[in-house]
């Protein structure tokens, strides 16, 4: 459906996982910071401060040691659970605004407002100060908001708040003179259109469209024949006219990945099991929450491949239930065995994990003629007998094999983990 | 794909012995399912509303709503300073701290000076904010130069565990 007079807000922590840090430890305030991936590898969100520092995002924190001791750049792992009940209340706040059907959180750190039912009572700009004074208020996180007709221009618009200070956090492409917007569109590259791939991107060059003004002046059927419905819904989203809706209920997830780098190089088959046991079990609770069943578990290793000394060595598995399950007996001795068959000795392991495909409903599922009842329902029993001890006593209290037993020879490495003031043994000490 | 499968269709007989089911089967007689309205649920983003009909069902004492009035702008924090004894707080209580109030003069606050951070009683007068001990041994916070004063948030309660367990 296409559509010219809706309105879309499109609102976005900046440094999420920095700006979720200061809130419960100021004193990184003003401090270059960089947060580090799982298992401490690269640095996946940067404070201002360490942008300047000519710190790229995703960058190995060992290619940057220098950098870091020279500036005395503040390195933390991440603190997933802290990150996430943040995010909640961002989204919260956002939610007040609007309906449910209005608002689609869409990643972290962003979340989409459809706003256009309201545009004739509001000053929209206003709103979009509103909603980052509040934010800010609220929960301590500074965020920038774009304004546009579409998702796209709303996306472009954040972009133009984010890098011009004059905005002062809000851009409203909505209000904005046509000429002024000719002139921001003018000025960023193609690459910073939602949708355009870094591939896209270089073709668009080599054809003379260089910016977003390029792209939004050319033809969208022209552009069709050679790109995709894709790059033409995207330029008619540029022009004002959306093409994508808010997505009020995400759609159901095709897969659930876990997996994870080892703290220390694995080399026996035993800590493989152990680890992919772990996995299995972590990615079966998602599961049973999402309530759906998986027909197929696919199992991975991998070495590292920065190493110069070995070949990388990546291998996978793939494996059918023969009834599609959500019961974590039968993933952790489904993975178990299966990791056995691509464990190779001499091998340094650096990574393993499991992806679940094949997933369907679990209200949906039509059991075959010879399923064993009475199996399933013990396994149900089981499953929530297990969901139970976890919702009490914790996640790592109960589990198949020895993997949550604390100081295993493959655990993840996160030094410098700040603490989640979310729990009530970690809350934060107030010393004056 | 097909050269694993036998291994894990074998995984149904073994199950079925069920040695380690019944005794799961007896666990779950005895777990007791509180439900607690924890504001702060780690877990997953709570989108959508709330039943209405819950109103109607739940008439229990609810700790969590006569404690915290916006779950969303609030916070827990523990006190490790004896500035604020005279205050009825100690060391080791817990504050509940509502950052969507607009702090007033007399409230009690969680505040930052030079991104530390301080719990003290805000005053505001004719020389603008200042921070007060309440605990003749601490010294009053009187802004210098150059110095600024962040409000972090409004505190609305104390949680003074008494009996030790």
């Amino acid at each position: 459906m296409k559509h010219e007079n809706k309105v879309f807000f499109l609102i976005d922590v900046n440094n999420m996982y920095v700006s979720c840090e200061r809130v419960f430890d100021p004193s990184l305030n003003n401090k270059p910071v960089i947060v580090l991936s799982n298992n401490d590898g690269c640095a996946v969100a940067r404070s201002n401060e360490s942008k300047a520092l000519n710190i790229k995002m995703g960058v190995p924190l060992f290619q940057i040691k220098d950098i870091v001791q020279k500036h005395n750049v503040v390195v933390l792992s991440s603190n997933y659970v802290m990150y996430a009940e943040m995010s909640r209340r961002f989204h919260k706040i956002l939610s007040s605004y609007v309906t449910e059907e209005e608002v689609e959180p869409y990643s972290i750190d962003e979340c989409f407002v459809d706003f256009t039912a309201y545009e004739k009572n509001f000053d929209l700009e206003k709103v979009g100060q509103q909603m980052r004074q509040q934010i800010w208020k609220w929960i301590g996180l500074p965020v920038c908001v774009g304004i546009g007709r579409s998702k796209t221009e709303a996306k472009i618009s954040n972009h133009i708040a984010k890098k011009n200070q004059g905005f002062n956090g809000v851009c409203d492409l909505v209000n904005m003179d046509p000429c002024n917007k000719e002139y921001y569109f003018g000025n960023i590259d193609v690459s910073e259109v939602w949708g355009v791939g870094r591939k896209h991107a270089k073709k668009l060059h080599s054809m003379g469209v260089k910016s977003v003004l390029d792209l939004a002046c050319t033809e969208a059927r022209e552009m069709q024949r050679q790109f995709s419905i894709v790059m033409a819904r995207t330029i008619n989203e540029l022009q004002g006219i959306s093409c994508i809706e808010i997505e009020d209920t995400p759609p159901s997830k095709k897969q659930i990945i876990k997996s994870c780098s080892f703290g220390a190089k694995v080399t026996e088959i035993d800590d493989l099991k152990e680890a992919i046991a772990m996995h299995a079990q972590e990615a079966c609770k998602r599961l049973r929450e999402e309530k759906s069943l998986c027909g197929c578990l696919l199992v991975f290793v991998q070495s590292s491949p920065f190493d110069d000394s070995a070949p990388f060595y990546n291998k996978s598995i793939t494996g059918a239930f023969s009834e599609p399950t959500d019961c974590t007996t039968d993933f952790v001795r489904a993975a178990v065995s299966m990791v056995s068959d691509i464990y190779k000795e001499g091998i340094k392991y650096k990574k393993c994990g499991v992806i679940l495909t094949g997933l369907e409903p679990k209200v949906g599922h039509t059991y075959d003629l010879l399923t064993d009842f009475e199996a399933i329902e013990k396994k149900e029993q089981l499953m929530k007998a297990l969901d139970n001890v976890h919702t009490k006593f914790g996640k790592k209290k109960l589990g198949v094999g020895p993997c949550y037993i604390p100081g295993r020879t493959w655990s993840m490495s996160r030094d410098k983990l700040s603490r989640n003031p979310f729990r009530w043994d970690e809350l934060i000490e107030i010393k004056r | 794909m097909s050269e694993i499968a036998p291994s894990i269709i074998q995984i149904k007989p073994y199950l079925t012995q069920g040695i380690v089911l019944s005794e799961a089967l007896s666990i779950k007689q005895v777990i007791p399912t509180t439900h607690m309205l924890v504001p702060y649920a780690l877990e997953k983003i709570n989108a959508g509303f709330p039943s209405p009909a819950q109103d109607y069902i739940d008439k229990a004492l609810d700790m969590n709503e006569h404690l915290i009035k916006n779950e969303t702008a609030t916070f827990i924090v523990k006190v490790a300073s004896l500035s604020m004894l005279n205050a009825g707080i100690d060391i080791d209580d817990e504050l509940i701290v509502d950052r969507s109030l607009d702090a007033k003069h007399g409230d009690i606050v969680v505040a930052l000076i030079d991104n530390d951070f301080t719990v003290k009683r805000l005053m505001i007068d004719e020389k603008g904010q200042w921070l007060k001990a309440e605990n003749p041994e601490y010294k009053n916070i009187y802004l210098m130069d150059g110095q600024e004063l962040i409000i972090w948030g409004v505190v609305t309660c104390i949680i003074k565990m008494i009996r030790n367990s």
